[in-house]
Formats: C-alpha cells, structure tokens, sequence
C-alpha cells in the first residue's frame, strides 16, 4: 500500500513528464513553421537534434503561456481544458516523429556515439560531467520537497494556486499589493499545473525549467566554441552558483525566464547562418523572457552587441554565409523583425494590466491613484548594496551576504578571471568574447537602473554570458600550458573541490526521500520554519465555513498556506482602496467596524496587537481571541 | 660573419621565447593559486553561513564541531 503522500509526489513527476513532452511537441512544431523546413535543417545542423528539441522546449513554453493566460482571463483555465491541450502536444509529437522517424534515429545514433567517444576519450572533463550530472540528479531530488523560499510562499506560488483554484486571473489584491500586474508568463505554467496536479509538479516544472536553463548555456557554449569541454565547464560554473542551485525546485521564477533569455542568445548566434529567422527566434524569445520578469528589460541592448559582434567582429564562430549589403537595410530590417517579435511575445501581459486595472504599464506608469501603486513606489527605494559593495561589485557578489540577495555567485568566477587575462587572444577564447560582452552588456544596464540592489536570480542569464569566455579561457590555457604538471593539478584540484562542495550541499536530498517515503508529512516540514505562520492558515483552513470572510489587513502570513477560498473571500481591492484612502483618519475601533460592516467574520492580526483588538468594542460590535499562533492571532467579530 | 649575427639572432629569439614561455608560466601558477584563494575563502564563507543559521542536521552539527 502506497501511502497518499508518496503516491501524491509520484503522480507530480508523472504529470511533469506528460506535460514536459506536449510543451516540448508544441514547441518545436512551431518553430519548424516559424523558421521554415530549410531553417529547421540549418537548426539541426547547426545545434544537433538535442538544440532543436531544446529550443522547440523553450518556444513551447512561450506559446503555452500566452494560451494559458488568454485561458484565465477569459476564466476557464479548466483541468479538462489543459488536459486536451497536452493530448494535442503528444498527438501532434507522435505524428512528428512517425513522418521524421528516420532522421530521428540517425540523430539518436549521433547523440549515442558522441556520448560514447566521451566516455572512451578518459579526459578528467568525464568526471566533472559525471559531477555535473549527479549534483543534477540530487537537486531533482530536492526538488520533490515543499517549497520553503520566503517570496515563493507569499507571491510567486499563491498566484498560480488561486488561478488554478478558479480558473480566473484576477488582480489577486491578497498578494503583495502590486503582485498581479507583474508579468506571469512562467506562474501560469503553475496555475495549469495546480490545476491539473499539485504542489510536487509545480516544483519538479521549476526544477527541469533550471536543468533547461543549463542545457541552454552548455548548447551556446558548444556553439560558439565547438568544444565539449568549454559546455561542461560553464554548466558546472551556473551550478555551483548557489544564487541558482538553492532555487532550482524552489518556485521562484528566475531560473525559469533565464531560458528564454539564453535562448535568445542561442537562436541569434545563428545569425551568420539563418539570417532573419534567427532574428525573428531570439525576438520571440526575448519578449518572453520580459513577459517572465521586467527585469529582464536588460537582455534586448546585449542581443543587440551580441548581433552586430557577431556580424562585424573578426572573433566570430562562424563566416558569414548571408548577405549583409546593402548593410543599413539589414540591420534596418532585422531590427524590426526582431523588435516585432518580441513585441508580440511581451504584449499580452500589457494587455492584461489594461484588462485587469486600465494601465498596461501599471503599475510603474499610469493609475497612480491607486494603493497598489503607492506600495509600489515604496518599494523603489529599497537597496541591499553600499556604495562600496558597488565598487567591488564581483567580490561582494562572491563572497558577502546582503538582504534580499538570495545567495552568491560561484567562486570560479573570480577564480577564472586570471586565466582569462592570459588567455583572451586564444582562437578558442575568442569566439566565447563576444558572449562575455553581451553579459557586460546586461549586467551594466542593470547597474544603471538599480545600482544599488542586487538579487542573483534576476542575473541568471547575464551570468551564463560571462561564464562562456571565463571557461573557456580555462580549456585554453590547460590546452596551451599542457605539459605544466603542477598547473594542471593545482586548477583540476581547484575545481574538483568545487565539485565536491556541489555535492555536499546536496546533502538536503536525506530530507527528500524522507518526504518521498511519507516519514516526513509537509505540516512537519512547515511548522518548523518560525515565520510562516502555517499554525494560523491552518486553523484558519480548519474552522472557516462557507460562505465566512476573513481579512488579511497585512501580507506578513504566508498566502499560500491558506485556502484559495478564504483568499478570494478576504479583502477586495476596492476595500483595500478605500482603507488606504482613508488611513490617516481611520482609528482602530472604525477599521473594526468597517470590516463588521462588510461582513467579516475573522481579522488575522499580529500577536503584540491583540490586547489593543480587543479593547475596541463599538456599535455592539467586540473582538474575541480566536486563535494565537506563533507570530499572528485570529480575532473573531462578535455581536454583544 | 654572416653566419654568426644569423646564430646570435636565433639565440636572442630563442632567449626571448624561454623568457616569454617562463613568464607565461609563471602568470599561470599566479593564476591557479588565485583560483584556489578563491575556492578557499567561499567554502569557509559559505559553510560559516549556514551554520550561523539554527543548527538543522547532523552533518551541519558536525561542521560545527570541526569548527569551521
């Protein structure tokens, strides 16, 4: 007998996969159609069958986002729906592969005698790929467990929930006040699968989309360098990032739009070869890696470095096999194309915010009047850096701790950087440049905008640019300098030990399979972290009946422990409108009565305020300890 | 005569070469050290880190005994 925990995670990764396989069918379906049967095979050639699929995963994942949010506006993100859907994507991937079957096996047959002249080439690259692939494997594992990360429990995750609990995108005035107008292009993947799963397949989705994010800059490390080793180096450099590896499966939505990004990179490094198609690709993708964060607003002005390096640098991969001239209709061109794509990838979330409040901007531009608005311009000011942390920017990122920074960056950054100053005129090194520009590129726009905050998971995709040369510089000088034993060692030692560290914070993985083998119950595993205030949701979740509405007048208690349904039942954003207008001459005894008035059964309240609660009694109307957790208590309304 | 500036000039190029080959080398083995410097100063960084926050599990527990 399969204890309901166990077979609930189970079910999870069953799901995961099904619907892994119809986004990655759809995908790549409509790529094939986007860039035409001569691009398509230009793709294959260039990238393998392993890049075209990659890439159709990442297409599919734009595609399905886009439906799934004209699905919830329009209100019927049903299970029902989503599981036709996905029948269409393994219909549409069977027929696929029945009309390519042999292209597929030749490509199998390829992907199988690169795997084995890799194991039988005895280089010490096998074993950090072996390490790679293991630490990989362990994060998976990590993944199965509840997420835990503060901003996936308040925002990220009770957004996904309450759409799939009622089909509906809503602006959602339960979450942090400005949350709904953000782009949602990466949580509406976790509204589908709430909707059609649970928590287990939103997490191990979170986790593939970071495996996919690897693959993506092992594909345009190989790429741009045409070396193996280079590709294992830099995935190794991303995952011993512990800003990525302690998300990967934690429900934020960083590493999940860092694909997007890459993939823009990847499709215009194919530039020299397929043209406008390229062009029109890394559109595409650019304005769904914005449709998945504004903060990736930073990616278009590196694509552009990254287009014209690649054309007019004399470090580029490949010859140019398009005609460039006349070249100021080109470039004329192609920036059009390219700025039509991501136009249209990026616009239905501002569609959205005109649907949802009346400003497509909102809530940076235009509704100004608004509460959210002001909570918004709030948060503008909040920094984490000094300006000292600014001047020594890598080493702060390297090795200090900041708030709301959400970890550092891998060591070898750093540690590379020497080799890279020996190396940059390297014919291998070169071409990877031209990448590290692109991540200069990005990281100095986000240096102009918020010089002073920092958070690592917005900075994923400019981090994979800078890996490229970083690691390859490492590949070249151990090629160059091969018969410098000592050096050898002394670098192979260093990155071993990196390896080894990967595997021991990994170590959380005992934990995994004590919630896999249901020893450990999610409760457990909630009650345990002080702040989330999992005791009040849960007895909220207990004693709230039909019909009863609770508010939340603060966004301290984690939305997601709550049930949708007391969520959508608390306050409106009309009444949170009015409350904020009228903040300054509200005292407490007419907050209470409002929320009497409006027909409020409970006041969630934290715990140093409840003797103040209690004290106020007005119009008949008195406030009762319901209930006192650890950090919040629950008031309920009584008429005397 | 001839013959002789043509050796000397080999030798001149063959020195420089040795000199650049040594240097390189040398800015090499700087290069490794720094790596490991690297490495060293985040692995205590990281692992002091998580063991300031509440001890959790054994092996952190035992970190904290080797005193890292």
């Amino acid at each position: 007998m399969i204890p309901p925990q166990t077979s609930q995670v189970l079910l999870g990764i069953v799901v995961v996969v099904l619907y892994a396989g119809s986004v990655t069918a759809i995908g790549v379906l409509s790529s094939a159609i986007a860039i035409g049967r001569q691009g398509s095979a230009t793709v294959h050639t260039r990238l393998g069958l392993f890049g075209f699929v990659w890439l159709g995963f990442v297409m599919g994942q734009g595609i399905l986002g886009v439906v799934w949010l004209v699905l919830s506006l329009a209100g019927i993100l049903n299970s029902w729906l989503i599981w036709i859907v996905c029948a269409l994507g393994w219909f549409l991937g069977g027929v696929m592969l029945l009309t390519f079957r042999r292209q597929a096996i030749q490509a199998m047959i390829q992907v199988r005698c690169g795997v084995l002249s890799f194991l039988h080439s005895r280089s010490w690259y096998f074993w950090v790929g072996l390490i790679v692939v293991i630490v990989s494997l362990l994060r998976g594992l990590t993944a199965l467990l509840p997420p835990e990360n503060d901003d996936a429990l308040t925002e990220y995750l009770p957004v996904a929930k309450v759409i799939a609990f009622s089909h509906t995108l809503d602006f959602q005035p339960f979450v942090l006040a400005n949350y709904g107008l953000y782009p949602l292009q990466v949580e509406l993947h976790w509204a589908a699968l709430f909707a059609i799963s649970n928590e287990t397949a939103v997490a191990v989705w979170d986790y593939l989309c970071a495996l996919s994010f690897l693959a993506g800059i092992g594909l345009l490390g190989w790429c741009l360098t045409s070396s193996r080793r280079v590709a294992i180096l830099t995935v190794l450099m991303l995952l011993s990032t512990p800003g990525f590896y302690y998300l990967m499966g934690g429900g934020k939505t960083g590493n999940a739009f860092a694909q997007s990004s890459i993939a823009a990179f990847l499709s215009l490094a194919l530039l020299p070869t397929l043209g406008r198609r390229s062009v029109l690709l890394a559109g595409l993708c650019a304005g769904w890696a914005m449709a998945g964060g504004y903060q990736n607003v930073i990616v278009p002005p590196a694509l552009m470095v990254f287009a014209v390096m690649l054309v007019h640098s004399p470090w580029r991969p490949l010859p140019l096999d398009i005609a460039v001239k006349p070249l100021k209709r080109f470039w004329v061109t192609n920036i059009l194309v390219g700025s039509i794509a991501a136009a249209l990838a990026g616009m239905p979330m501002l569609i959205k915010n005109w649907l949802l409040v009346g400003c497509p901007l909102a809530p940076a531009f235009g509704c100004q009047q608004m509460y959210w608005a002001a909570w918004f311009r709030g948060s503008l000011g909040i920094t984490n850096l000094s300006v000292t942390d600014v001047l020594f920017y890598p080493f702060a990122w390297t090795f200090a701790y900041r708030n709301s920074m959400l970890g550092n960056i891998s060591p070898l950054f750093l540690g590379f950087l020497p080799f890279l100053l020996l190396s940059y005129q390297s014919s291998l090194v070169r071409p990877a440049l031209i990448a590290g520009f692109a991540g200069l590129v990005s990281m100095s726009t986000a240096l102009f905008i918020t010089p002073l905050f920092l958070s690592t998971p917005y900075f994923i995709a400019p981090l994979g640019l800078l890996a490229l040369p970083l690691s390859t510089s490492v590949v070249a000088v151990e090629r160059d300098f091969c018969h410098g034993r000592n050096v050898r060692w002394l670098v192979r030692g260093a990155i071993f030990v990196v390896s080894f560290l990967l595997l021991f914070q990994s170590r959380g993985v005992v934990y995994a399979v004590r919630y896999l083998a249901s020893i450990d119950s999610q409760a457990v595993r909630y009650e345990s972290n002080p702040n989330a205030s999992s005791d009040v949701a849960t007895w909220l979740n207990a004693h709230v009946q039909s019909g009863q509405r609770v508010a939340l007048p603060n966004h301290d208690i984690y939305p997601y422990f709550v049930d949708p349904n007391i969520l959508v039942n608390s306050e409106s954003a009309g009444e949170r409108q009015w409350l904020w207008e009228h903040r300054y001459s509200l005292s407490p005894s007419d907050v209470w009565h409002f929320y009497a008035q409006h027909g409020f059964t409970y006041v969630v309240v934290p715990k140093d305020r409840v003797d103040g609660a209690q004290s106020v009694r007005r119009d008949g109307v008195a406030l009762n300890v319901a209930f006192v957790g650890r950090e919040h208590a629950v008031l309920r309304m009584e008429k005397d | 005569m001839e013959i002789d500036t043509e050796l000397n000039t080999e030798r001149a190029v063959c020195q420089a070469e040795r000199v650049s080959a040594f240097g390189q080398k040398f800015w090499v083995v700087i290069a490794a050290l720094w790596l490991q410097v690297m490495i060293v100063v985040f692995i205590i960084l990281e692992t002091k880190r998580r063991v300031q926050t509440p001890v959790s599990d054994w092996m952190n527990k035992i970190v904290y005994l080797l005193g890292m």
